[in-house]
């Protein structure tokens, strides 16, 4: 056996080797000009990984009030309750209704809260006290949120990747055992009445993952809109403002091999647009109705 | 070896300073893990240690997206390397002080 190099050693690893064994400088240097020292330097440096210099029994109080400094720097920073304990965070803003204005902050999970932190507690609400939760496109933002319903108000939230906020604020909830009561669009049609409402299958439009489907889930005819929630997504898939809606009819055949006959609502989007819904033909017929009475007259 | 080109001095800047960082990174991170290994620090601790670090490989992979400089970095690093590598080798490989050996002698018969 022959010892043997590793061929390519990287500057990384020769850090680290530097590191981990330590070094020591010392020297002396005299400056000096015409023959006469004019600057003397006497140096001695010990440069090592923090680990190396604790076995040398060096820096060790320095270490220790460090990290004490930072502990307690950290624990006054996040007013914790008692017995309460963090398991994770998230970076979200949440909407201040009385200021009118977004605030951003990390969104911590505890087991007994969720709190909104940025220097101050911005938001906080105790788990039990949370009733619903849903995705859905902001009205005013045109963006998607999350809606939060605790006690008689809603909270609205934001996040970069809204689908991980929603599993990180519904998992939470949920690992605590306390079950969300159905989640209910009403609170999301901000202001407006819903007059009518039953389920309904809705044709959805393809995207990346299917195919035209049919999906279950609940129409909604509110003062100003047609809304439709998907059931199974918890969220408001579809809008269409009642004043933009040209034409509604229901068509005999059953296209998309639905099993009933289908109702036709066309609405003026960026250009002529129709979406399907279908359901037994009496309540398709009921629904016909419904929406020519809220149409407007000109139509 | 390092190859800073002026059409793409931004680039070029850019990477060196980005590299730098990152070889900095990798060592902070060697020396984590030692200093986990140790077993000294708290569970807290080790957890805010592993946090900051994994922020600070995502704060960088961004930032090189953003800059589109990943390929920059990765030829600096690599010149950084070789020339750690380089120098290693003629410190520690016996074979590398024959060869110098040997240019110092003809270096001495050219000249005498």
């Amino acid at each position: 056996m022959e010892p043997t190099r590793e061929r390519n050693a990287t500057l990384v690893d020769l850090l680290d080797r530097v590191l981990d064994k330590g070094l020591i400088i010392n020297a002396d240097i005299i400056i000096s000009l015409a023959g006469i020292p004019l600057i003397g330097v006497n140096l001695k440096a010990a440069i090592a990984g923090i680990e190396t210099m604790l076995e040398y029994g060096m820096m060790q109080e320095w270490d220790e009030t460090i990290r004490a400094i930072s502990r307690k720097e950290i624990k006054e920073k996040l007013p914790l309750l008692e017995g309460e304990k963090i398991s994770g965070k998230m970076f979200a803003s949440y909407f201040y209704a009385e200021g009118d204005t977004w605030r951003a902050g990390w969104l911590y999970n505890t087991n007994k809260r969720i709190f909104l932190f940025r220097d101050e507690i911005l938001f906080e609400t105790a788990l039990e006290k949370i009733k619903g939760l849903v995705i859905a496109e902001d009205i005013v933002d045109k963006r998607k949120e999350i809606y939060l319903e605790i006690e008689n108000q809603v909270v609205k939230f934001h996040a970069k990747n809204i689908f991980l906020l929603k599993d990180f604020i519904k998992g939470q909830i949920e690992k605590f055992g306390i079950i969300l009561k159905k989640t209910d669009v009403q609170f999301l049609i901000e202001g407006q009445e819903i007059i009518h409402s039953d389920k309904m299958w809705y044709m959805a439009p393809a995207d990346k993952a299917f195919d035209k489907t049919w999906q279950p889930g609940q129409l909604y005819l509110a003062a100003k809109d047609l809304y439709w929630y998907n059931s199974f997504d918890e969220k408001i898939m579809l809008t269409i403002p009642i004043n933009k809606i040209m034409e509604v009819k229901i068509e005999e055949e059953k296209p998309y091999n639905a099993n009933n006959k289908v109702l036709a609502v066309s609405y003026a989007g960026s250009s002529k647009e129709t979406t399907f819904f279908s359901n037994s033909e009496e309540i398709l017929e009921k629904w016909e109705n419904l929406i020519k009475k809220a149409m407007p007259i000109a139509a | 070896m390092i190859d800073i080109d002026e059409k793409n001095l931004k680039h070029g800047l850019l990477g060196l300073v980005i590299a730098l960082v990152e070889i900095i990174k990798d060592a902070l991170k060697l020396q984590a893990i030692r200093r986990v290994e140790s077993e000294k620090l708290t569970e807290e601790e080790t957890e805010r240690l592993g946090q900051a670090l994994a922020d600070l490989d995502k704060a960088i992979e961004e930032m090189k997206e953003e800059q589109g400089v990943s390929q920059a970095v990765q030829s600096v690093r690599k010149g950084f390397d070789d020339l750690a590598n380089d120098m290693l080798n003629k410190l520690t490989n016996p074979l590398k002080w024959e060869e110098k050996d040997k240019e110092v002698k003809n270096e001495k018969i050219m000249a005498s």
